[in-house]
């Protein structure tokens, strides 16, 4: 059974139809890719499941549990966690209470536990622990919002360009972190411009395309489709 | 003399400092300028008075009813303005228009029930006075003090080291990502709405007994003095406003004493454009740069 199901999901910003009957699933335990250009809609799929933007009509079911239109809260209660667009680290706090920040729900106890968790897969943040988080470089602030995400425990983890304006030794090294996740038992969607690279570390991907699903396989044809090169990789 | 005048200083400067706290925590959480904070400041004398001469209780009953009264105005004025505003993704101005607006409702409100003459208030805290020196302290003023000591160690308390302070620091420094970590975001906005209520009921009471008297313009005379506060300290940062406070406080009452009442807030003001030319961030300021 699919642990995240879009059932004809639609979005309007005023006029302006960002999403037009979506329908996608992800299995537990799969890495699903969703690609598309700039404005496509894919950070506004990721927002309509976290309950930051309203969904107009349609139906987002969670481990079987209608969560359509739920507070934000809820949904993290539930066990999905995004890591947005842009990182979006608190600046001003040490990485260490960015860190707690994410784990804000959960038990005081349970915490000591992620945290030596989320420094055994970002070694480089415990060197850094006590150093506000403005002060690292965009790689480090990627790593700290995936590691934030973390410390919540999440079920379902969902990512929104983690690869952006990073240099490509770094964004390798951050794929290579996905991928250690996903072996901790989170399922993970992705949400990428870079669609070589997050194919290569994908299950399964769909390809959107002003607010519709227009294409949807296994990550491995869809490497090899002209179509989707010739769209996305700039081959001619 | 001059001893006597910093005393005097102090107590009406924690009395700044404790209204500027809620301001600037507000403004932490929403970069809001709060404009009906003084409202409340004036809203909680009116209701002690009302609660403890209309009904005869115990005087300090009346107090704690109007410390939750002005509690719960804070949090309507922020639940059913201006929460509505932030859902619509309102400009700023907005809602600082809005404020400025329930300012004036709640002051003409309390003019029209209350009537303009100036009433006398009487004061509880009167245990007599100390001598140091040549100073003479009352006991009223020595109450002032340590209330307003405790209420801004418990604040700072609760703003520097526990979950919910973090969970203000979160928002004020991005909304959407903290409600990515699963925090309540109106909820916590509502609480610091809450605060600042509660923190001008007990400013504005304390001031009352203090000066035996109160007026409809009590508001309007701290506002732009606690504004002034906040901006010295340093918008939006606690300690700030404390010593924002207790300047403001202090310059006004030796300026009072050695040169002149009239010249009082003109001297104090220009104290305040003089730091903000050197430290355009106020005294405790943070640089407003930010690497994102």
């Amino acid at each position: 059974m699919a642990l995240l199901k879009l059932e004809d999901v639609v979005v309007d910003y005023g006029s302006i139809h960002a999403l037009k009957k979506i329908n996608m699933e992800v299995d537990s335990g799969e890495i699903i890719t969703l690609i598309g250009a700039n404005g496509a809609g894919k950070s506004t799929t990721m927002k309509a499941i976290m309950g930051l933007v309203p969904c107009k009509s349609g139906k987002i079911t969670f481990d079987g549990t209608d969560i359509t239109n739920w507070e934000t809260k809820k949904a993290v209660q539930a066990g999905i966690i995004l890591s947005p667009e842009g990182r979006q680290v608190f600046p001003r706090y040490s990485v260490k209470d960015n860190l707690f920040l994410g784990a804000y729900l959960r038990p005081r106890q349970e915490i000591p536990e992620s945290l030596e968790m989320v420094y055994n897969l970002l070694p480089k943040l415990k060197e850094r622990e006590n150093q506000v988080a403005g002060s690292l470089s965009g790689g480090e602030q990627q790593m700290l919002a995936i590691g934030r995400a973390m410390m919540a425990k999440p079920k379902m983890l969902l990512l929104d360009e983690p690869s952006l304006g990073l240099a490509p030794l770094i964004i390798n090294e951050i794929f290579g972190m996905i991928d250690e996740i996903r072996t901790l038992g989170t399922t993970i969607l992705l949400v990428e411009q870079n669609a070589r690279i997050a194919l290569k570390h994908s299950d399964r991907a769909y390809v959107l395309e002003t607010g519709n699903i227009v294409l949807s396989n296994k990550a491995e044809a869809m490497l090899q489709s002209d179509e989707v090169q010739k769209a996305y990789f700039g081959v001619l | 003399m001059l001893v006597q005048q910093i005393v005097n200083g102090f107590t009406i400067g924690s009395v700044y400092a404790l209204v500027a706290i809620g301001f600037t925590m507000v403004f932490g959480v929403l970069e809001l300028t709060n404009f009906s904070n003084s409202s409340l400041y004036m809203f909680g004398a009116y209701i002690t008075f009302l609660f403890y001469t209309a009904t005869g209780i115990h005087f300090f009953l009346a107090f704690g009813i109007s410390i939750v009264l002005t509690g719960l105005l804070g949090y309507g004025i922020d639940r059913f303005a201006l929460r509505q505003l932030r859902k619509k993704k309102a400009p700023k101005l907005s809602g600082l228009i809005t404020t400025l607006g329930m300012s004036m409702v709640v002051d003409n409100a309390i003019m029209v029930f209350f009537g303009t003459d100036s009433k006398s208030f009487e004061n509880f805290l009167d245990f007599g006075k100390i001598y140091i020196g040549s100073a003479v302290v009352t006991w009223t003023q020595i109450i002032i003090l340590i209330a307003a000591c405790i209420l801004m160690i418990t604040l700072s308390v609760i703003t520097y080291r526990m979950k919910i302070g973090k969970a203000m620091g979160a928002i004020a420094q991005n909304q959407d990502a903290a409600k990515l970590m699963g925090i309540d975001t109106d909820k916590i906005i509502s609480l610091t709405f809450i605060i600042s209520g509660f923190l001008a009921c007990i400013a504005g009471t304390m001031v009352a007994m203090y000066y035996r008297s109160i007026d409809t313009a009590m508001g309007s005379s701290i506002g732009i003095k606690i504004f002034a506060a906040a901006v010295l300290g340093g918008v939006g940062v606690l300690p700030g406003a404390v010593v924002g406070g207790l300047v403001l406080g202090i310059v006004e009452t030796i300026v009072s004493a050695y040169i002149s009442t009239g010249y009082r807030d003109a001297i104090s003001f220009s104290i305040l454009i003089l730091v903000l030319l050197v430290m355009p961030n106020g005294l405790f300021g943070k640089k407003a740069i930010n690497k994102v």
